[in-house]
């Protein structure tokens, strides 16, 4: 069999119109060059990608170089060489490969969705409560130093929040530290640090209609810290981003920049998963510490009225980080 | 006199005035690659990304083809997998660093500052020494010196003369790519003038003026009203994050305009081997055009028309390319110098950098 094509001297960029010829019966290959022929060796093959001229390096270095793909595999097969990439089979525009991709794809795209939250979770789990703490205190420095002042609650009031926080920490699994600060920027609210530390507002602490009420949003926080929801948000949404990083980063382009923004939503998903989570579980806090369960809507209604307009736009919806109010009053139960 | 000039005349008739470059692919190849590349990135969890990127760039240079060849792109996955990963680990490293001890966030940009342009001129020099035409391959001989001058002192400089002398950097750094590649033992000369620089970023500005205006008009409110639009929940999402499409496509049409100039301005300055000439005539309006409709059609397809989108892209610009050589296009002879690494190609791949020309 021949293959037609064009061969370059070592290092040489003149084309000379030259044929491969393989002599099956003894695997021999043999250049046809000028009405010349001579025996040769077959090196290096570049892999099959349409359009694009095969490389074939010869045992001294010449280059012999053609857009013939059907005869160089047929060449390399009678040279009894292994058949090279396979991977252009994929890339060719048949229709049942693309279903059956498709499908794949599909099934690999659901599974990744699923297995993502579970692996993220697993690899937050074995994040070492130290490392954990040190990212919150690092955190809540650097909030610290931009949004934060003392407290100017009375003596007596920030003995009163500390007490309340005591008896719901005894019952909860971990113990993270309590700070007190004036917010103005924040305005009414609350912040779990992963490993603590458990933020309060001066301005919460005066809109909580009673002792109860302000236990609702401590226990609350305190879910946050036990469950771990930071970490495990802030990985999941590594997770995303590497997943979307791989498939549209196929090339540099502000395709990526577009990509960051599906990040962003997709870590507000879990963020309001984890919301619910906190809150179902504060509510098995309270009953444990027998405190009213109704003073928790009560402090969600506060909490909304004290927030006002800002709030109510995009309440709940997609691009929120928290469920709506509504909602959440409505998870709580009847009551 | 006469006899001399007809067989000077002879020999030119010979050599063609003007070479064409060519585009083969089409999208519906491409879009083959494209999927199978994604699929195995998938399966593989990135892993494939490295050979993907060799079957993409092979792809594109292969079909781009100049006096009936076509370019060749002989890294393999291999190489650019072992240095995806170290970069990677790198990285993870410095962030993991950063994370414990926040005290070490400066030290880091210590450290990353002066690797910028070094990953840079790198990840020229790979890429040059990979690519091959007609079995002769390219090079690229910037040192760091000269690029941290290029990439980083003066982007500096325009930076803190408030953009008044960011031509004058956009200038340096393009003539120092530019100029510094070799074909072969062939060299590549670089000219090109201040003022036309300064001509590309006014209208660039004046252009980037324009979008915004047309933007802000249409999302405003009286705007949304006429077509009906001025519901609670449009006004929410268009006050949240109107800004970001409009940012977004100012960037992306500003910056094709501004290119496409530059690289006239760049090409049309480039000599080979003192003699072979290139002539780049992109209108910065269409390319413009191209990259705006190319975003839109991406993103509304949700990626699937990609494949198009970056084919349409690439054939306007190889077919507005033009070689006019002096003389006969063989007879250049390959240096056989060792390729760079490939750490520093693949860090900029990562920081996502595009630094080609």
């Amino acid at each position: 069999m021949t293959v037609k094509g064009t061969i370059f001297e070592v290092g040489r960029s003149d084309p000379v119109p030259a044929a491969l010829n393989v002599e099956e019966t003894r695997q021999q290959a043999w250049l046809e060059v000028s009405g010349e022929t001579v025996a040769c060796d077959v090196g290096e093959v570049s892999d099959r990608v349409a359009g694009v001229a095969r490389r074939v390096v010869l045992g001294d270095g010449r280059v012999f170089s053609t857009e013939d793909d059907d005869g160089v595999d047929q060449l390399l097969l009678a040279l009894g060489r292994r058949r090279g990439s396979r991977v252009h089979l994929l890339e060719q525009p048949r229709l049942r490969i693309w279903l059956a991709l498709v499908v794949l794809l599909g099934v690999a795209a659901w599974g990744l969705k699923s297995a993502l939250p579970l692996v993220a979770d697993g690899i937050a789990s074995a994040v070492p409560q130290k490392l954990e703490r040190s990212f919150g205190a690092a955190a809540f420095g650097a909030l610290e130093q931009v949004a934060l002042k003392p407290s100017t609650l009375s003596e007596d009031d920030q003995a009163r929040v500390r007490n309340l926080f005591a008896r719901l920490s005894a019952v909860s699994g971990r113990d993270p530290v309590l700070v007190l600060r004036s917010a103005s920027a924040l305005g009414a609210n609350a912040l779990a640090f992963p490993g603590g530390p458990v933020l309060v507002t001066d301005e919460l602490v005066r809109i909580a209609p009673n002792d109860d009420a302000l236990m609702s949003v401590l226990a609350h926080e305190l879910a946050h810290v036990e469950e771990r929801h930071g970490v495990r948000v802030l990985l999941r949404a590594f997770g995303w981003a590497l997943l979307i990083g791989f498939v549209i980063g196929d090339d540099n382009s502000l395709l990526e920049e577009a990509g960051s923004f599906g990040t962003v939503l997709a870590s507000n998903a879990y963020s309001r998963d984890f919301e619910r989570a906190a809150d179902a579980r504060a509510v098995e806090i309270m009953t444990q510490v027998g405190a009213d369960l109704s003073a928790f809507a009560d402090m969600l209604r506060a909490l909304q009225k004290s927030c006002g307009k800002a709030c109510e736009q995009g309440d709940g919806s997609w691009w929120s980080t928290h469920p709506g109010t509504d909602e959440r009053i409505r998870a709580l139960g009847p009551d | 006199m006469n006899d001399q000039a007809e067989s000077i005349e002879d020999e030119r008739a010979a050599i063609p005035d003007m070479l064409s470059v060519s585009f083969a692919g089409n999208a519906n190849d491409y879009f083959g690659i494209w999927f199978a590349n994604m699929f195995l990135n998938i399966a593989t969890l990135g892993i494939w990304s490295a050979w993907a990127k060799v079957r993409r760039v092979r792809y594109f240079y292969g079909n781009t083809k100049l006096d009936g060849h076509g370019f060749d792109y002989l890294a393999t996955g291999g190489m650019l997998l072992k240095g995806r990963l170290v970069a990677f680990a790198f990285l993870v490293g410095l962030s993991l660093l950063e994370s414990i001890n926040p005290a070490m966030q400066g030290l880091t940009s210590f450290i990353l500052l002066p690797l910028y342009p070094w990953v840079i001129q790198r990840s020229l020099r790979f890429n040059a020494r990979m690519t091959v035409w007609r079995n002769v391959r390219f090079a690229w001989r910037g040192t760091y010196g000269q690029s941290v001058m290029a990439f980083l002192v003066w982007p500096l400089i325009g930076f803190v003369s408030l953009g008044l002398l960011a031509p004058v950097a956009i200038r340096a750094a393009r003539l120092y790519i530019a100029e510094n590649y070799d074909f072969g033992k062939a060299n590549f000369a670089a000219v090109a003038g201040y003022s036309s620089f300064y001509w590309a970023m006014f209208l660039s500005i004046l252009l980037g003026a324009a979008v915004i205006v047309i933007g802000v008009g249409v999302l405003s409110l009286p705007f949304l009203e006429s077509i009906g639009l001025a519901d609670e929940n449009v006004v929410a999402v268009v006050a949240g994050y109107g800004g970001a499409p409009i940012v977004l496509i100012v960037f992306v049409i500003t910056a094709a305009f501004f290119n496409a100039m530059a690289r006239n301005i760049v090409v049309n300055g480039l000599m080979l081997d003192d003699r072979h000439q290139f002539h780049s005539d992109v209108s910065a309006p269409k390319f413009a055009w191209i990259a705006f409709s190319n975003l839109f059609a991406t993103i509304l397809t949700l990626g699937l028309l990609r494949p198009w989108a970056a084919c349409r892209s690439w054939r306007y610009q190889a077919e507005c390319l033009t070689v006019l050589p002096a003389g006969d296009l063989s007879g250049f002879i390959d240096d056989q110098r060792q390729a760079g690494g490939t750490i520093g190609e693949e860090y900029s791949d990562l920081a996502d950098m595009d630094v080609s020309i």
